[in-house]
């Protein structure tokens, strides 16, 4: 047998029909139902339009978040964890800048006993002051600590200078907005933001569905936690800085944090789908041309990637890393030649096939089994999108030119958009000439 | 129930194929029976530095990861003190690819100066990135010595020192690769849509030609029994002080393991946990805390971790955890708080297995403990687990008198109120 000779790799379809199934509550809420895997488990996530984006007070809308598990009118904190934990179940709860999450998953036969409190959670929060508070001080703790890493500085000023201080995508936390909130802006916030208008249910696993369907709409489906009329609160406009280039000290540094990038536009936009295929070129992923010249040929790191981040309201491009001090000016010159030469030259015919193979295999993976196909469903619910989009994304990975590309690196990728920061010890920078 | 098959080649590959026909991909995760417990104590780091160079291509495959994109497929590899494992997630009609894939890689692996190079760099940015970048970063680079005396696990994967990394030399990662990467060290696991016997057939048409070598019969020093408490302090530029309590427990194939298991589990096994219900919400004298075990495959560690909330003194976080885990003893777990931990354990067990990637890497690693079926059997283990049992375990490794503690000091203003 000849070793030499590469087994033929075949073709693959791509996920198929990934629709969910989708049942209406009383109240119009969507559940959508993926019903698949072969573990008796199931998911349940719950989301609002009730991320930072809407809040006018800072931590207003993680807070309330993070503590509707700390009290019900009807059960204290250590009720509410000792049912979850007695059923083997995990509760997860989490919010970003435009959505809020509560995500619950346990095994398929304590579904019935574990819901109710699902509900009770969601709709009927308590705020207790205590908890709130033990929240606060140990969420103050979490970021005084953040501040000591270079990635987290890196990471906070890129958001500002893209959108400006005013902006949510571009606020930063300071630390008297930890003592600024009270229990009566959390029910405020939860009053406008949690309900039925702009909730979104997504259920996945093994479970039936017309019984979960009847159950939901029991627990949610009533129309009796509507607000008048939702709220789109009208938002400061971005301010972008003038400044494209930052440099922050951090004294015990031995690595450099760089972010390099720029705001684009979010999943609506018709050029973003080239942008993913563009995005995976440059560093999506370990062949990416930034992960294969800096780290797999320069050494100068442990990872580079490139993000491309599809926001509600907006949507940017960031290039992250993080580099030994001495390496940073190098490694930010290697970053703005690939961006050069993805705007100077063509894609090779080879490469633009690998990328092809490489992302519809990413695609398939991201149906694979009932938790990562919820996922990616999520991922279109949050951005007002539906399945559709999968099959327009397919069809561009197979479509796309190299003609295509270059068109869209000339338009998006130009050297004087980008803003680049730079955290690290500036005095061993300096003394490295970095 | 998870179903397998499992043949051993000639050459000792053992091979184990899970079929699982809801879904179209297929895994290939290959765990080499390595890691660095292997290593000389004076060039720590190489099993995990080998892992980087697995990727730099072989004999018959120049760029391991052009070809792995092709095959639309996905691939990781981790080290720990034990084993190195490699997974590749790829659509089922690659599976051929993948196998070819770490065959070549297992037979015949490009080693070049220039590889070694660039990834001794890649190697000392990690250990930057990952242990000296990061506040309370470097805290298993202390505790270990102090924990292990004699044992190779007082050095941790990434290695020692990055003078460890530096001076390793492409001769020594040679003859490292030489004596642990053979079949006979091996177990190949494949889960996902596929048919067994194709599985059988192709793991034998690329791997029977990786000759059998002969692998060297591992001795180890082993630890010996903790007679006495050691405690050490160190001051860091963190804004909060921790302290990190070990106790020296057995080892992964040992029945007490699972035992212990639950006991890290009541301790501190979600927000009901003692720890949390008692010190974060009720006293708050730590803003985070944690229980567990490190499961090792030669005698391990139970480990607990907890930061402080500014302004209580170490001395006294330190006295709430002691006096915590005497509870245990004094005021042992109900029926209700056990089933508890049994259920959670059971629901996690199902959630990771519903994707067959951790089926694969799960069935490899169980065959090395000396049987996958064992991957079957766990449930009820825990199930069967006493009260009695949990006390007598909880009494026998929580030995105050035998624990090694680090006092993770804070210098900064935050810690002190």
């Amino acid at each position: 047998m000849k070793r030499s000779r590469a087994p033929k790799t075949g073709k693959y379809e791509g996920p198929g029909d990934i629709r969910p199934a989708v049942a209406k509550l009383r109240n119009s809420v969507p559940v959508y139902m993926v019903s698949a895997g072969s573990q008796p488990v199931v998911k349940i996530d719950l989301m609002f339009k009730a991320g930072a984006w809407w809040q006018n007070k800072s931590l207003v809308a993680s807070t309330v978040n993070a503590i509707l598990n700390e009290g019900t009118i009807e059960s204290n904190g250590e009720e509410i964890a000792n049912r979850i934990d007695y059923y083997g179940s995990y509760l997860n709860t989490w919010s970003d800048r435009d959505n809020a999450f509560i995500s619950l998953i346990c095994l398929s036969k304590h579904i019935d006993s574990i819901l109710p409190l699902l509900a009770e959670i969601t709709r009927y929060p308590s705020f207790p002051e205590r908890e709130l508070n033990i929240y606060l001080q140990r969420l103050k703790q979490g970021y005084i600590t953040e501040k000591t890493r270079v990635s987290s500085l890196a990471r906070e000023k890129f958001a500002l200078a893209l959108f400006g201080g005013s902006h949510p995508y571009g606020k930063n936390i300071r630390i008297q907005d930890f003592s600024n909130l009270t229990t009566e802006d959390l029910f405020n916030f939860h009053a406008s933001y949690y309900n039925s208008n702009t909730c979104r249910i997504i259920v996945s696993g093994r479970y039936d569905e017309q019984k979960m369907a009847g159950k939901l709409d029991g627990l949610f489906g009533g129309n009796d936690w509507k607000t008048g009329e939702f709220s789109a609160t009208t938002k400061l406009r971005k301010n972008p800085s003038g400044e494209k280039r930052f440099i922050i000290n951090s004294n015990r540094a031995v690595q450099s944090a760089l972010r390099v990038g720029r705001e684009l536009f979010n999943m609506h936009n018709p050029d973003y789908l080239g942008m993913m295929v563009l995005n995976s070129i440059l560093g999506g992923h370990f062949g990416s041309r930034l992960m294969q010249n800096i780290r797999e040929k320069k050494g100068y790191t442990y990872g580079i990637g490139s993000l491309l981040v599809s926001l509600r309201h907006s949507g940017f491009l960031t290039i992250v890393s993080e580099v030994g001090t001495g390496y940073g000016k190098a490694a930010i010159k290697e970053i703005y030649r690939e961006l050069d030469k993805l705007r100077k030259k063509p894609v090779s015919k080879r490469e633009l096939e690998l990328t092809r193979s490489h992302m519809l295999g990413e695609m398939l993976r991201g149906f694979d089994g009932p938790f990562a196909w919820s996922e990616s469903i999520r991922n279109l619910i949050e951005q007002d999108l539906d399945a559709d989009y999968y099959t327009k994304l397919t069809n561009t990975i197979k479509e796309i030119t190299p003609g295509d590309l270059q068109e869209l690196a000339g338009k998006y990728l130009s050297p004087s958009d980008m803003y680049e920061v730079v955290a690290g010890n500036v005095a061993v920078m300096q003394e490295k000439k970095d | 129930m998870i179903r397998f098959t499992r043949q051993t080649l000639d050459n000792g590959l053992r091979v184990i194929v899970h079929r699982d026909v809801s879904t179209p991909m297929a895994v290939i995760n290959m765990l080499y029976d390595v890691g660095s417990r292997d290593e000389h104590e004076n060039r720590t780091g190489l099993a995990h530095l080998l892992e980087h160079l697995m990727f730099g291509g072989s004999a018959n495959i120049p760029s391991y990861d052009r070809k792995v994109r092709k095959a639309g497929g996905e691939n990781n590899a981790y080290t720990s003190n034990d084993i190195t494992d490699y997974y590749i997630k790829l659509p089922a009609v690659n599976l051929e690819t993948g196998l070819w894939l770490e065959s070549d890689r297992m037979t015949d692996l490009n080693l070049t100066q220039k590889g070694l190079d660039i990834q001794r760099n890649v190697v000392i940015e990690e250990f930057r990135q990952r242990y000296l970048n990061q506040p309370y970063g470097d805290i298993w680079m202390i505790l270990r010595p102090l924990a292990y005396k004699k044992h190779p696990y007082r050095w941790p994967v990434i290695g020692k020192d990055i003078s460890h990394i530096e001076n390793i030399t492409l001769d020594e990662v040679r003859s490292f690769y030489n004596e642990h990467y053979c079949p006979s060290n091996a177990i190949l696991s494949i889960a996902g849509n596929v048919d067994e016997d194709k599985c059988f057939f192709l793991a034998r048409k690329w791997f029977e030609s990786s000759g059998r070598r002969k692998k060297n019969i591992r001795i180890l020093p082993s630890e010996p029994i903790r007679k006495k408490a050691s405690e050490m302090s160190v001051t860091r530029d963190v804004p909060y002080h921790e302290i990190i309590m070990v106790f020296g427990m057995c080892s992964r194939d040992d029945g007490c393991y699972y035992t212990a298991d639950l006991v890290s589990d009541l301790l501190a096994g979600g927000r009901s946990s003692r720890l949390y219900r008692n010190l974060v919400m009720e006293r708050k004298i730590f803003s985070s805390i944690n229980a567990y075990i490190t499961g090792d495959r030669d005698p391990g560690l139970f480990v607990v971790r907890g930061r402080l909330t500014g302004g209580v003194a170490v001395e006294e976080g330190h006295e709430h955890i002691k006096q915590e885990l005497n509870a245990l003893i004094s005021n042992p777990p109900a029926k209700k708080e056990l089933d508890k931990v049994k259920n959670k354990f059971e629901a996690t067990k199902q959630y990771t297995h519903s994707d067959i990637l951790h089926k694969a890497v799960d069935l490899a690693y169980y065959e090395l403990l000396g049987d996958a079926d064992l991957l079957n059997k766990e449930i009820d283990i825990y199930r069967k687990i006493t009260t009695g049992q949990i006390e007598e375990c909880a009494g026998k490794i929580l030995d105050l008198s035998t624990s090694t503690t680090l006092f993770y000091k804070s210098n900064q203003k935050s810690a002190a109120h």
